[in-house]
């Protein structure tokens, strides 16, 4: 798989508090990666690092190959686009103004893309109102349609939806999406509003204390948290004998796991008046029925043992 | 670095702090201009020969400027530091020292056209308002020079405390601080160097218009190596070099004086640019 961005034991402090201690993340090209930690796990300096506002007390990180020490790598970050902690942008011009400051501090020679950032990003109907008197979520979409200048195929974004109202966290979701289905962007995105993160995320990254819990792509994740109905019964063996019975209709084999002695797990759509006649049938008490769904935030607190919250 | 440069200028043009400071400082040379031509008058209508040489006031303008780019220095690079635009020049890759550079530049000419507003004003209705000036025009250049020395020296002191520390307020707090200090150090200096060399004992008028009188040395008088430091430091000093412009009476070395705000500019740039390489910038 080819990483748009590779760290390696990352370790960074701050006097005698360790931010990063020996973080390791890959985020492959053309992903919308999650970064997932809770307040003070090291995400924000992870972000600095590599955008190169600070630099790591030891281990390294390339970016598209490039390590973050190369003299080349100031023309690879050139590729890259970054809303790190607040937006970035002139409180005294409008949102145009402050493109046209980006495009000229790219030495890009025509402005002609800024009309269409600005549409992408919901801002063209501002006029002359100046980013000063804009709303938190103004300012985040202008943040992100300052990242956006120069053609970037490589956005870094902490905590995006910040402030935004549930209309615009809707629209910068299907922004990113669209960046990401349609330009091939590659995001990397911090956020503590982890249903939001699940709507986007192609890939996740858990970290802690400075260090990577986990890594996971959406997919794996999603795989080990499906729904389930969780059935507590009498007798076990009766329904996996109704479950194995009912696999034999059209709707195609029940998939299910047995729990404990008096639980099981059914995945997929499942009748459940038939299934709880069949059980009465063969005898077998349903002492009490519950669907699960393991959400990021289950995911998240069950990595990270529990008590701790993002 | 063009392209930052570029991006730069664009934003200081439209920042209102320096439009403010380049307009107190046409307005505050007007101010003296009609003030001075005012007092002229008076003196004339009281049949007074009275009248100020063009190159009198001409100078004055250093001293506002080593005041105004403590304001304005850190409120251009300290509002870039708040915007976020200076994070942003990094994240896209440019070198921090062409940053450094860059916002050096930026906020040196800024200061530098407050300069030439006050040099308009002087050079169009100073013409109109003033008389002939005493010293020659290679004297007036040299004088003008030493004054971008000392502006461009101030400026480079100023943007090294602001792009070390990124609160504006902050900075700007030790701007004044340091022009404050070397106001200190620069009065403190100018005293021990007008000491005069013998205190006089009494003077005796005589018919003839014959003054004797006796004369013992100053015990305070700052002479030998001691004098040649002192005359180093006044020279050395962005103020005291204001000072001396301001006077229109240079009490040192003109060469001296512009070496010395050269090495000062120099030194704070490279100073400046090998912290900023090294600073975690939040």
């Amino acid at each position: 798989m080819e990483y748009c961005l590779e760290t390696h034991d990352l370790c960074k402090s701050y006097g005698r508090f360790k931010a990063l201690s020996g973080l390791t993340l890959h985020v492959p090209k053309g992903a919308i990666y999650g970064l997932v930690g809770r307040n003070g796990a090291g995400k924000t300096t992870l972000l600095r690092l590599i955008c190169g506002l600070q630099r790591p007390d030891s281990g390294h990180y390339t970016i598209y190959g490039v390590d973050g020490r190369d003299r080349n790598i100031g023309s690879i970050r050139r590729r890259m686009g970054a809303v790190v902690e607040t937006p970035a942008f002139c409180r005294d011009m409008t949102a145009r103004d402050n493109l046209v400051l980006q495009y000229k501090a790219l030495g890009l020679p025509s402005y002609d893309g800024i009309d269409e950032i600005l549409r992408m990003v919901g801002l063209s109907d501002t006029g002359q109102k100046k980013a000063k008197h804009f709303s938190l979520g103004m300012k985040q979409r202008l943040g992100i349609a300052v990242a956006l200048c120069g053609h970037p195929d490589f956005i870094v974004l902490d905590e995006p939806v910040n402030g935004m109202d549930p209309e615009g966290i809707v629209e910068i979701r299907e922004l990113i999406l669209r960046l990401n289905r349609e330009q091939q962007i590659t995001f990397l995105i911090s956020s503590h509003i982890l249903e939001e993160l699940s709507k986007l995320a192609t890939h996740y990254g858990f970290i802690d204390s400075g260090v990577t819990v986990k890594e996971i792509s959406a997919r794996e994740w999603e795989a080990s948290c499906r729904q389930c109905i969780r059935l507590t019964v009498s007798d076990t063996k009766a329904v996996c004998c109704a479950l194995d019975g009912m696999g034999e209709t059209p709707g195609g084999k029940v998939e299910y796991a047995v729990v404990s002695d008096s639980e099981v797990d059914v995945f997929g759509e499942v009748n459940i008046t038939r299934l709880v006649v069949t059980l009465q049938k063969s005898g077998c008490e349903v002492l009490s029925l519950h669907e699960r769904s393991e959400s990021l935030e289950n995911y998240y607190i069950n990595l990270m043992g529990g008590g701790n919250h993002a | 670095m063009r392209d930052l440069l570029s991006e730069g200028f664009y934003r200081l043009f439209r920042n209102k702090a320096f439009w403010c400071v380049l307009a107190f400082e046409a307005a505050y040379k007007t101010y003296s201009l009609l003030h001075n031509w005012c007092n002229v008058q008076r003196l004339r209508s009281n049949g007074t020969n009275a009248g100020i040489p063009f190159d009198e006031l001409l100078y004055e303008y250093a001293g506002i400027a080593l005041l105004t780019s403590c304001i304005l220095i850190p409120l251009l690079i300290g509002g870039d530091y708040a915007d976020g635009t200076l994070r942003h020049r990094l994240i896209k890759g440019y070198r921090r020292t062409s940053v450094y550079l860059a916002n050096w530049l930026v906020s040196t000419g800024g200061m530098l056209l407050c300069v030439a507003a006050d040099w308009m004003v002087s050079f169009t209705l100073g013409m109109v308002l003033q008389e002939e000036p005493i010293s020659s025009p290679a004297h007036i250049l040299l004088m003008l020079t030493i004054g971008v020395g000392t502006v461009t020296a101030c400026c480079s002191v100023n943007a090294f405390v602001v792009m070390l520390i990124p609160h504006k307020t902050v900075a700007g707090a030790v701007c004044f601080c340091l022009l404050a200090l070397t106001v200190l150090v620069g009065m403190r200096i100018y005293d021990a160097l007008s000491l005069p060399e013998y205190w006089y004992d009494y003077v005796v008028s005589t018919s003839d218009g014959f003054r004797q009188y006796d004369m013992y040395p100053n015990p305070h008088y700052v002479s030998g190596s001691r004098r040649q430091v002192c005359l180093f430091v006044y020279d050395f000093l962005p103020f005291t070099q204001s000072f001396e412009l301001a006077a229109n009476s240079l009490y040192g070395n003109p060469v001296r004086m512009l070496l010395c705000s050269l090495g000062i500019t120099a030194a704070s740039t490279v100073g400046g640019m090998a912290a900023f390489v090294r600073k975690d910038i939040r």
